[in-house]
């Protein structure tokens, strides 16, 4: 599974983003640099995979900060945080934060491209796991409310019968709206649909 | 009284008498007796002789032609007081004679009476005019007498002032001269060739040497002929001098080869009708000593605070030098990967190796320049230029403002400014005011950090520069309490920055004050006098 995603680099010192830029470039990477955390938030579109390699400290929005309004508009980019002296505490809340690393410079160039490959292919897993759960949300929107309802009530482990005890129907009437969730969620039996059905953080 | 002897005075007889041979008579007679006689026959004529001869003795026909015997009289009187007259007349009556008397006729004698009479009465005339002439010269003489006396008082007094002055002055010279030779100070009387017309004990101590070698020797043996600021400057041109003394410290070169510090203050003066220079001295070695101990100590505390400052800026520096580290092994692995690649061509490594040295060679200035900062150094002054010294200070301070997120602005005058100073002495001073306002500003929100530096001209001869920080400002204190020593709010701080700052800028002539800003954080300002001279940049 090769990832093709953007390096997106913001560093505010010209010769290490001129340096990394051919690191990158040389390993046949796309990528892009950025002196300002402002200038990258203006121009970086989240639908195009990547990551991001942030040095922490920088005039303006710092990386921490950017870090932070990335989370707040619900931008889920892999982050690479790279610092010029070791702070433990900002080290520890960037990763809290969700940070693919943070690495102190100087920082080996093999290491850095290594964990460049780890984010990239934690970028491709995350949009593909986004993709997933879109597309089961979609399939769930589908569902009439009563099938909605016998779902729900079916992956509890009920029998049909007492589904239809409960809502006060026939089972017969059950036994088709069970049918046609069954197609709509793409279920071939009970387990499989209760699976989907975790997956889209019900149960 | 009359400058005529006595003789002339007294001796001639005036005859006025009409009758011819009546006065041709009475002067034999009279000339007979021993007189000499003057006859005439008219009033106008006898007027005439009392005015122009000496005549002591007038006897006077009452009946003239010409003029009555009293109004003769009156004319008479009021011509010579001291003529005696005798009236002698034929006619004589009461009333005339009394008239006569009370015009002041001697004597009164008729015509008819014995010539003896006459000739009696002119004798005793004479006699009481002599007598009365002897009156008046002894009153002449007592009056000269008493005016000489007044003379010979006023002359002795004279003199005895004289006398007194003269002691006085001999008084005073002495303790001129006991002050003079007493004195602390070498005191000299110098000519305008640097000849010495007088020495006091003092100045002979001073230069090692007895008072009377320097009298032999002259000032200008005591300069030494490699200083500039020479000592002999002060007495190239004694009469184009100001009436303003002349002032400065200078080293003198003593007898025994030692140099020591003096000061001297050198004034105009007049010695023995020659103009020359007073020239009052002391040796300030030792003073001048403590100051280049106190120069040296400052030197000492200035190198312990810029030691303090670098460890307090460690992890900043570091991560200065970082940066060029990184960007070196960025370059050095692509070109790793490009040969490993086999597609790379030499251009493109080149190009990665050039970019390499460059970032060596930032690492390399950054240590040079800690290095520089750092050394233990002598003081040094130079002309430098103040906007040149503050794009130095900051790429030191760059770094840590960059992690702070401080934004750095400057507004530095258009013209090059340039200032007398020590290069790293007064960066230390701008290094310290910068940091201070970094750190003030740790606490301030990220959009509000701004660290401003200005500098600007100052009237005609000085510069100023300004720090400005939007910080927390002071908290509570006195403004003044920040220049203290070891006054900090710091904890890893000497508490030595400011103070020392302080001491730095006035050393150079300039001065530093602080003064919060009106809405937050606070401006440090310090001026600098203007370089004259166009020397060498020291930097």
């Amino acid at each position: 599974m090769e990832a093709d995603g953007t390096v997106f680099v913001v560093d505010d010192d010209a010769s290490v983003c001129r340096s990394l830029a051919r690191l990158i470039e040389s390993v046949g990477r796309p990528f892009q640099t950025f002196s300002t955390a402002k200038e990258f938030m203006d121009a970086y579109d989240p639908a195009t995979p990547g990551c991001l390699v942030l040095d922490v400290r920088m005039p303006g929005i710092s990386g921490i900060e950017l870090q932070k309004q990335l989370a707040g508009k619900g931008i889920n980019i892999p982050i690479i945080i790279i610092t010029g002296h070791g702070d433990i505490p900002m080290a520890a809340d960037a990763m809290r934060r969700g940070a693919v690393d943070f690495m102190e410079k100087p920082v080996s160039p093999q290491l850095l491209l290594d964990r460049i490959q780890q984010a990239l292919a934690q970028d491709f897993d995350n949009r593909q796991t986004k993709a997933e759960r879109d597309d089961l949300a979609a399939r769930v929107a589908r569902l009439t409310q009563r099938e909605r309802q016998v779902v729900d009530l079916a992956i509890t482990g009920m029998t049909n019968k007492q589904i239809a005890t409960q809502l006060g129907v026939s089972p017969q009437a059950i036994d088709a709206h069970r049918a046609k969730a069954m197609t709509k969620m793409h279920a071939n039996n009970v387990p499989e649909l209760v699976k989907l059905m975790v997956k889209t953080g019900v149960g | 009284m009359s400058e005529m002897t006595q003789r002339e005075r007294i001796s001639r007889l005036l005859i006025v008498e009409d009758d011819e041979p009546q006065l041709r008579t009475l002067t034999a007679i009279m000339q007979d007796e021993g007189f000499e006689v003057i006859g005439c026959s008219t009033a106008a004529e006898g007027l005439d002789h009392i005015k122009q001869e000496n005549v002591g003795v007038a006897i006077v026909d009452l009946r003239l032609p010409d003029l009555s015997g009293t109004r003769l009289l009156e004319q008479l009187q009021t011509l010579n007081g001291a003529v005696r007259i005798i009236i002698n007349t034929a006619y004589g009556s009461f009333d005339s004679a009394k008239d006569a008397v009370n015009l002041g006729a001697f004597a009164y004698v008729e015509k008819a009476a014995d010539p003896e009479e006459l000739v009696r009465q002119v004798h005793r005339a004479f006699r009481t005019h002599l007598q009365h002439y002897a009156d008046d010269l002894e009153v002449a003489v007592a009056s000269r007498t008493s005016e000489l006396q007044q003379a010979n008082k006023a002359l002795r007094r004279e003199i005895t002032e004289h006398k007194e002055t003269e002691e006085a002055l001999r008084e005073s010279e002495k303790s001129f001269r006991a002050l003079a030779e007493n004195a602390t100070d070498g005191i000299l009387i110098v000519t305008d060739a640097g000849t010495c017309r007088y020495a006091n004990k003092h100045a002979g101590q001073i230069a090692g040497c007895a008072p009377a070698a320097l009298l032999e020797a002259g000032f200008k043996d005591l300069s030494p002929a490699d200083e500039s600021g020479n000592v002999m400057e002060v007495f190239r041109n004694p009469l184009g001098w100001d009436t303003v003394p002349v002032q400065r410290e200078t080293v003198l070169l003593r007898k025994d080869g030692r140099r020591i510090w003096v000061e001297l203050t050198a004034a105009k003066t007049v010695w023995q009708g020659e103009p020359a220079a007073l020239v009052v001295f002391r040796d300030v070695t030792d003073r001048e000593a403590a100051r280049e101990r106190s120069r040296q100590h400052q030197a000492e505390l200035a190198h312990v605070s810029r030691l303090s400052t670098m460890g307090e800026m460690a992890s900043g520096i570091a991560h200065e030098l970082n940066q060029p580290l990184f960007t070196i092994m960025n370059f050095a692995q692509t070109c790793r990967f490009k040969i490993e690649s086999g597609r790379a061509g030499p251009d493109e490594i080149l190009d990665n190796l050039e970019e390499i040295t460059a970032a060596a060679e930032k690492a390399g200035q950054i240590i040079r320049r800690l290095r520089e900062f750092v050394r233990k150094r002598e003081p040094r002054r130079s002309t430098i230029n103040i906007n040149k010294i503050i794009h130095e200070v900051v790429s030191f301070v760059e770094s840590e403002a960059r992690i702070d997120g401080i934004r750095l602005r400057l507004e530095l005058a258009l013209d090059e400014l340039r200032v007398q100073g020590d290069t790293v002495l007064i960066q230390q001073v701008i290094l310290n005011l910068a940091r201070n306002g970094i750190e003030a500003m740790t606490g301030s929100k990220v959009d509000e950090r701004e660290l401003t530096i200005q500098t600007s001209e100052a009237g005609s001869d000085a510069i100023e520069v300004a720090v400005c920080d939007t910080g927390h400002g002071l908290s509570g204190e006195p403004v003044d309490r920040l220049f203290e020593a070891f006054f900090t709010t710091k904890p890893e701080g000497l508490g030595l920055g400011l103070s020392i700052s302080r001491s730095i800028i006035e050393a150079e002539g300039g001065h530093l004050v602080a003064t919060p800003n009106p809405d937050r954080g606070m401006t440090f300002r310090f001026t600098l006098p203007v370089s004259q001279g166009d020397q060498d940049d020291g930097s």
